[in-house]
């Protein structure tokens, strides 16, 4: 039973995780999912520190306990989720409205009432059954593997609201069964026999009311799931381009469709009109547009081209550059469209009558769209991660054009990686060109500068990389008033081309920020900028590489390590960046790095508070017990932190390899858990002696893969999807099922009951911290940081467990 | 008794000084403070800032606790926000206007913006396609008797035809291109004002002129000045070499 128990309280509390993580990218702000797996783990935290404090139940008393936290568990799931959708949580009015620290602090410790629960059942298991802790760790850790496993299906197919149902669901089955098998209730049907403890009886009544109530609850939630209730619908941020749209007249949602790219709406709006870079020279009308939106925000514009012409505007846009210059007969012209969002690229590729034209973006639905409605223009459309398909592919193209316009304002997108701007990235387009080939980028201008210089250093690198000997000699930049596009061309850039380009901008009006030869006279020019600093930084880049390191912004090249192309603070000059801001600070309270800090500090705070109740918290009612030695805490620390740093280092890079945070969460979480459940169950059988060289073994081996921090990103890119899933559940078996082992090892031979609860409650404290302290480590130094920072902290255990556990004086 | 009455007067007129007085001081020291000491110089415009009372096109919640005059942008519902004081000095004081304009604005949000305009120019035209936003604007237009503003509900992409052509356009919404048919709307030599970025965080202006080969125009084609309200740390010099 309580195998059983902890099984559905960890598939269930994963499921929540997970799908909490959705609702809160959709229904608030991508930065705030970075609060779900400090919640999740301040929940399980807390539950050790009150397990401590708490007069234990005996195991007589288990049979009822369990099913009672499972129901508990499943009600406090969905209550939790019902009461978060009514907390008037409003993040970008943190600055005006002094309620919503409040409000954050309550959907907090609402939502993390779930993870307390299943945390608590967890922690008596441990706590009660050290010897069976190897059983225990695995029914944890494997019903959490497999819990973020069923949410890569659950989650598209249902939603995010009906997969918290789910979740509700899940641990009422062992709730109702556990209360119905006991022996009292139904006698002889239910001759099994407790799998750990004495055989003991339980009170008649409660067992038949916790049968009773899961039964009720179970045919609630069912019924709820299956009437698609409104109190399981998600709805975005009113901030977001799906409210925004639906606020205008004549708007309506025609089609919905879900997977695990995300939920996505095909909206028809007379007031869709996405035309970046249009110049002002253009008098013509734009056609009518369709939206596809992915998660309530993202938008691409598929064009209705079916009255001949109406492709014209894609011609006045500053996207079209790439086509201007190519030399390649157009009929002859191979493009590849790299989409993220927009859908300008591929209107400007159709309208160059490129005779072979491959749009891939991460949309299915956009896809689908794009192939129906430009049948005619020689397109083909998949959906799939970009960087798959141009580490997989052999075929080389004449124009590779990356449309992924970002964000307005620097820092907004910091915490989301994206992996189509790196190095490496751009490396990898390289490779892909024909001789007269050329990549073009085009993005937002983002005021201070700080996305376009870092694109332009970011080209500079990759060129110098692939040898050739002028890198600035091979690039182009365009801009209005707002955006900009960048071009690489595979030879650099002749007299004839130059001209050609300088003709075309002086009619749309557009600026030359940067060519071969340019001079201060030749910019700032139609979109006038106080001073050039557009071309200043380009100038400054080509000129001296060395120039990224003084600016004010991070603006260094990035690579597959450390893909978060919008992160740009660089502490020790926070005041340049405020006074760069007109002394307005809102843009730093609105930066991912500035929210993860605070999140930091936060969990640092109550990680520290968390494990001070059972440390020095006396506990009247508490068993007197000895307290633990500081070797031991910090073993636990270490662990739990090791633990979590390893998880964000494939977290990250499978994001890469996948595209989909979703896929790569549930593929991170499911396969590690999984495997670490294995761990823990061979633990079991272990003997203590071997806990030193397995930590140390861990840590070389964290260490190594420091080294190689994008190894498991290269190996996997050029694989189908069906094939990368597996393999990369497969590089995470052996790793994982490794660090399955010092927790359950180590908990198994303490000889104090608190003692246990404590080892719990230092493992989540550290768990909450480290995954806070994770995605800072990951934005300022990368995958391989985080690996090095596993390897510390493991090799920190080591020590730490040689004073605290191994020489048997805990 | 006898003493008490005045000291019950002395508090209620000591509460009503207070009160009454406390918007217009807050305004006084919204324009020196936010507007005037970050630059903004036009009379004019600082006057009719002082004078046009903000707290009335705030929701009542942010004015009771007294944010109408922060130095901040204020959500104002339907996803919107009413722009920071400095934006809408800014953005007014970057048409260079002499009293005599008939202004467009699209996009009028709470209203503010064109309140201001109002007592700079001739006449004053705001299209919103919220429809709640617009019932809520004019309603509050009309409180502060801004009788020279036209509002409209509809889509501002297209403009106002009717009463083209306009000396100014104002664009407050969020746009990815400048829409050709406002374009068409200014009068040659007209100026058009949008501002660039995000409304709670960073933002500078774009001012479009139209004609009469301003900024260098080579031939007379509209042309674009972004006016970088934010005060850049340079990307040479000590910004750049980690100076102070």
């Amino acid at each position: 039973m309580i195998s059983a128990a902890v099984f559905a309280l960890s598939f269930s509390t994963l499921l929540f995780e997970l799908s909490l993580s959705r609702w809160l990218a959709i229904a608030h702000w991508g930065h705030l999912q970075t609060l779900v797996i400090g919640i999740a783990l301040f929940g399980s935290a807390v539950s050790g520190a009150v397990a401590a404090r708490l007069v234990l139940p005996r195991k007589a008393d288990e049979r009822t306990v369990f099913p009672a936290l499972c129901l508990a568990c499943s009600l406090a799931t969905l209550g939790a989720f019902i009461l978060a959708r009514g907390i008037p949580l409003d993040y970008p009015r943190f600055p005006v409205d002094r309620m919503q620290p409040l409000w954050l602090l309550s959907a907090y410790l609402d939502l993390a009432l779930p993870f307390f629960i299943a945390g608590l059942g967890t922690c008596l298991a441990y706590v009660n059954h050290p010897e069976h802790s190897g059983r225990i760790s695995c029914a944890a850790m494997g019903g959490s593997g497999m819990g973020a496993a069923f949410a890569a299906f659950a989650i598209p197919l249902a939603g995010e609201g009906a997969a918290v149902a789910l979740a509700a669901l899940v641990p009422l089955l062992p709730a109702a069964a556990a209360a119905f098998t006991l022996p009292r209730v139904c006698g002889a049907l239910a001759g099994t026999r407790p799998s750990y403890g004495p055989q003991s009886g339980s009170p008649r009544a409660l067992s038949i009311a916790i049968c009773a109530a899961s039964a009720l609850a179970a045919a609630a939630i069912t019924l709820l799931i299956a009437r698609g209730d409104a109190a399981l619908q998600t709805t975005p941020s009113p901030y977001k381009t799906l409210p925004q749209l639906m606020m205008m007249p004549g708007t309506a949602v025609t089609a919905r469709s879900e997977s695990v790219w995300g939920s996505e709406r095909v909206v028809e709006s007379p007031r869709i009109r996405f035309a970046p870079g249009l110049s002002l020279s253009f008098t013509g009308n734009l056609p009518p547009q369709t939206g596809v939106i992915l998660d309530g925000d993202e938008l691409t514009a598929i064009s209705d081209l079916s009255v001949a012409g109406s492709d014209e505007y894609a011609r006045n846009t500053h996207a079209y550059a790439g086509h201007l210059i190519s030399k390649i007969p157009a009929s002859a012209r191979s493009c590849l469209a790299l989409q993220r969002g927009g859908g300008l690229a591929v209107v400007a590729a159709i309208a160059s009558g490129a005779g072979r034209i491959l749009l891939v973006c991460d949309s299915p639905e956009a896809a689908r769209r794009a192939a129906a409605a430009y049948r005619g223009s020689n397109v083909t459309a998949v959906a799939e991660n970009p960087r798959a398909v141009i580490t997989g592919i052999n075929e080389r193209f004449d124009l590779i054009h990356v449309e992924n316009w970002g964000p307005s304002v620097p820092g907004m997108a910091s915490l989301t990686l994206d992996p189509l701007l790196t190095v490496d990235a751009l490396s990898d387009y390289w490779q892909r060109l024909t001789d007269g080939g050329a990549i073009a980028i085009s993005r937002k201008l983002v005021i201070p500068p700080s996305d376009s210089p870092r694109i332009f250093a970011s080209l500079l690198e990759a060129l110098r990389r692939s040898g050739a000997p002028n890198p600035g000699g091979h690039l182009a930049v365009i801009r209005n008033w707002d955006s900009c596009t960048f071009l690489a061309c595979r030879k650099p850039l002749d007299e004839r081309a130059i001209r050609t380009l300088r003709q075309w901008c002086g009619d749309m009006g557009f600026d030359l920020d940067w060519f071969p030869g340019i001079t201060a006279a030749d910019t700032n020019r139609f979109n006038r900028l106080e001073e050039s600093w557009f071309f200043q930084s380009y100038a400054a880049l080509a000129s001296d590489p060395a120039f990224a390191s003084r600016y004010y912004l991070d603006i260094a090249p990035q690579g597959d390590d450390r893909p978060f192309p919008s992160r740009f603070v660089r502490w020790t000059r926070i005041g340049d960046f405020i006074r760069a801001a007109g002394g307005r600070p809102y843009g730093l309270l609105l930066s991912g790095e500035v929210v993860a800090a605070a999140v930091f500090l936060e969990t640092l705070l109550l990680g520290a508070l968390v494990l001070a109740v059972p440390l020095f918290g006396g506990g009247r009612r508490a068993p007197p017990a000895r307290r633990p030695s500081t070797g031991m805490v910090f073993y636990f620390l270490l662990i739990g932190a090791g633990y979590i740093f390893f998880e964000i280092a494939f977290l990250n890079a499978f994001t890469v390899a996948f595209a989909s945070p979703l896929i790569a969460l549930a593929v991170t979480l499911g396969g590690m858990l999984f495997f670490s459940g294995l761990g823990g169950l061979a633990a079991e059988r272990l003997p203590r002696v071997s806990l030193s060289p397995i930590l140390l073994l861990i840590s070389v081996l964290l260490a190594a893969a420091g080294f190689l921090p994008t190894a498991a990103v290269r190996a996997l890119l050029p694989l189908p999807f069906a094939a990368r899933v597996p393999a990369a559940i497969a590089m995470l078996a052996a790793p994982s099922a490794a660090l399955g082992i010092p927790f359950a090892l180590a908990v198994r031979d303490l000889p104090v009951p608190r003692w246990r609860a404590i080892a719990w409650t230092a493992n989540g404290s550290a768990s909450v911290v480290g995954a806070s302290a994770a995605a800072l480590i990951g934005m300022g130094g990368g995958i391989g940081a985080l690996f090095f920072a596993a390897a510390a902290a493991y090799l920190g255990a080591a020590l730490a467990g040689r004073a605290g556990l191994i020489s048997g004086k805990p | 008794m006898r003493r008490a009455v005045p000291i019950l007067l002395f508090f209620v007129s000591v509460i009503f000084t207070l009160t009454a007085d406390d918007f217009e001081v807050q305004r006084k020291m919204m324009v020196d403070i936010q507007i005037a000491a970050r630059g903004v110089s036009d009379k004019r415009v600082l006057d009719a800032m002082r004078i046009v009372e903000r707290h009335r096109f705030v929701p009542a919640g942010l004015a009771r606790a007294r944010e109408a005059y922060a130095d901040r942008p204020l959500p104002i519902g339907e996803g919107q926000t009413i722009s920071q004081p400095y934006i809408v000095a800014l953005m007014t004081e970057s048409l260079a206007l002499k009293g005599g304009e008939r202004v467009l604005e699209i996009g009028t949000g709470s209203g503010y913006q064109a309140a201001v305009l109002s007592r700079l120019v001739k006449e004053v035209f705001t299209i919103e396609i919220k429809p709640k936003l617009h019932e809520t604007a004019k309603a509050a237009l009309a409180e502060v008797g801004a009788s020279n503003v036209q509002t409209r509900s509809g889509d501002g992409y297209f403009g106002w035809p009717e009463a083209a052509p306009f000396d100014c356009i104002m664009i407050t919404a969020a746009v990815n291109h400048i829409p050709q048919p406002l374009l068409e709307q200014l009068a040659p030599g007209g100026r058009m004002v949008l501002p660039l970025g995000d409304p709670f965080s960073v933002q500078s202006l774009v001012l479009v002129e139209k004609g009469k080969g301003a900024f260098g125009s080579p031939r007379g084609a509209p042309t674009v000045k972004v006016i970088t309200s934010v005060l850049f740390v340079p990307l040479t010099g000590k910004g750049a070499s980690g100076g102070p």
